[in-house]
């Protein structure tokens, strides 16, 4: 290693007695440094006192106390400009981080709500074709029974990756408003609980008001609960999510799961298409029948479904993309 | 720096990196010769400029802070002996993209010399104060 030629300035096991110019000099200039991130402080400011000791050093040797006053103009200007310099930059990244966070955040609700929308239409496809006539055409005909199972088998995926990718987001919404007492985020996490306290009730009360008969008429009312609580607890769900402060590295982690949800959903909503194709030419009596939900035609049920299923998968699809196009910056500052 | 310019950045293209800052310039002019510590970087850039480029203490460790960011420095894990230099003393040296990147600046006002010389100026023409020696390129 080549040592540079040795400055004449002290060493700094064996500190020589400063002159008062010098002293006073590194005191304000130590003091212009706490200006600094601490970042860089703690990284470089011994460094920096450093030099500038051995500049102030050799600067007195040269010309003296009027040496060392000379070296004041551009330390602080240099001093402040860096500072500023550094904010900004800090200010800059902190910002892009808040974008990316907010971008991933976005897309992983996009995705849930999207989800949410896709099981509202799937429990409606589940109660058309839970009749004995859908049943048995699905085990008569190729195409009906492997489109079903498709489904069943998606459902399943769907559920899990949506469990697997937005528990752990819940957990982290919930784990900040205990820790920062965030009374309006529990409740919104408690809504919920609430709109499935209200089906259960709703059902309950119907049962025995109509005590099992012309169960039909309170049907109507049990989807509607169903589908007035599923939009406020995702709406709810969503907004405790938003309003909570989590890792980023949460959000970029539920992409995966948001991409797996949302290929699944993809293949179910194909997967729905081609049982309907399948029925009308194998089963015609049934797809023009009056199979649908509360006895309405099944053609038109199914054809609503696939719409519902169709945007959805749309919606979820736009966002996952959203979350894997990310700029480079981006995901530096998420990862 | 774009987000492009930084994918080639990241990428080991040294061009991504031109134009350079002229402090990121002459610090990897002062550490072409070998190893130096932050003191001995401001000496030599003040020594080859004649006095005329005295880079700031924070300027300085700034950018050899964004340097070693970017790979183009790297700081030395050997440590001089201490009857000789203070031990705690950090030293720095060029990687080889640090000099790729200083050759490529070096490459990048060669083209912009030939271009100034293209335009007929001469010495004649400067303006007073400028001196031969703090010109590059013979300008």
């Amino acid at each position: 290693m080549s040592v540079p030629p040795p400055s004449s300035s002290s060493h700094p096991s064996q500190p020589a007695p400063k002159p008062w110019s010098v002293a006073a000099t590194l005191h304000v200039y130590r003091m212009l440094l706490g200006m600094y991130p601490r970042g860089f402080r703690a990284a470089y400011g011994a460094d920096v006192l450093q030099v500038f000791r051995q500049r102030c050093g050799d600067a007195y040797r040269e010309r003296g106390a009027a040496g060392v006053m000379r070296l004041w103009l551009p330390a602080i200007v240099d001093l402040l400009i860096g500072a500023v310099a550094d904010y900004c930059c800090l200010a800059v990244e902190a910002w892009r981080r808040s974008m990316s966070t907010d971008r991933v955040r976005s897309s992983a609700i996009t995705v849930f709500c999207a989800y949410i929308a896709f099981v509202l239409a799937g429990i409606g496809f589940q109660k058309m074709s839970e009749y004995e006539d859908f049943t048995q055409a699905a085990k008569a005909h190729t195409l009906i029974g492997v489109s079903f199972n498709v489904i069943l088998f998606g459902s399943g995926i769907a559920l899990l990756a949506v469990l697997g990718g937005g528990l752990p987001l819940a957990f982290a919404s919930l784990r900040y408003a205990l820790s920062a007492r965030r009374t309006d985020i529990l409740l919104l996490l408690g809504v919920p609980i609430v709109a499935f306290g209200a089906l259960i009730g709703y059902g309950a009360i119907v049962l025995a008001v109509t005590r099992g008969e012309k169960l039909h008429i309170g049907f109507v009312g049990l989807v509607a609960v169903l589908i007035l609580g599923a939009i406020a607890s995702t709406a709810a769900v969503s907004l405790a999510v938003k309003r909570s402060q989590i890792d980023g590295n949460l959000f970029y982690f539920a992409r995966i799961p948001a991409a797996i949800t949302t290929l699944t959903m993809l293949a179910i909503c194909l997967a729905t298409i081609v049982w309907g194709l399948g029925l009308r030419f194998d089963a015609p009596q049934l797809f023009n029948g009056d199979g649908g939900l509360v006895a309405t035609s099944t053609a038109a049920n199914w054809f609503g479904i696939v719409t519902v299923m169709t945007i959805a998968t749309l919606v979820a699809m736009a966002g996952v993309a959203r979350s894997f196009n990310m700029p480079r910056h981006m995901r530096a500052t998420v990862a | 720096m774009p987000a492009s310019k930084n994918t080639h950045a990241e990428n080991g293209d040294p061009h991504a990196f031109l134009p350079l800052t002229p402090a990121v310039f002459h610090i990897l002019l002062a550490l072409a010769d070998g190893e130096r510590h932050g003191y001995s970087i401001m000496r030599e850039v003040e020594v080859y400029t004649n006095g005329q480029l005295k880079l700031g203490a924070t300027t300085l460790y700034r950018s050899i802070r964004q340097m070693l960011a970017a790979g183009l420095i790297i700081e030395s894990d050997e440590r001089p002996d201490s009857t000789l230099d203070d031990e705690r003393r950090r030293y720095y040296r060029l990687s080889d993209l640090g000099r790729q990147v200083a050759l490529a600046e070096m490459q990048r006002l060669d083209r912009l010399m030939a271009v100034a010389r293209g335009k007929r100026l001469s010495l004649n023409q400067a303006a007073p104060g400028i001196t031969t020696g703090m010109t590059m390129g013979g300008l």
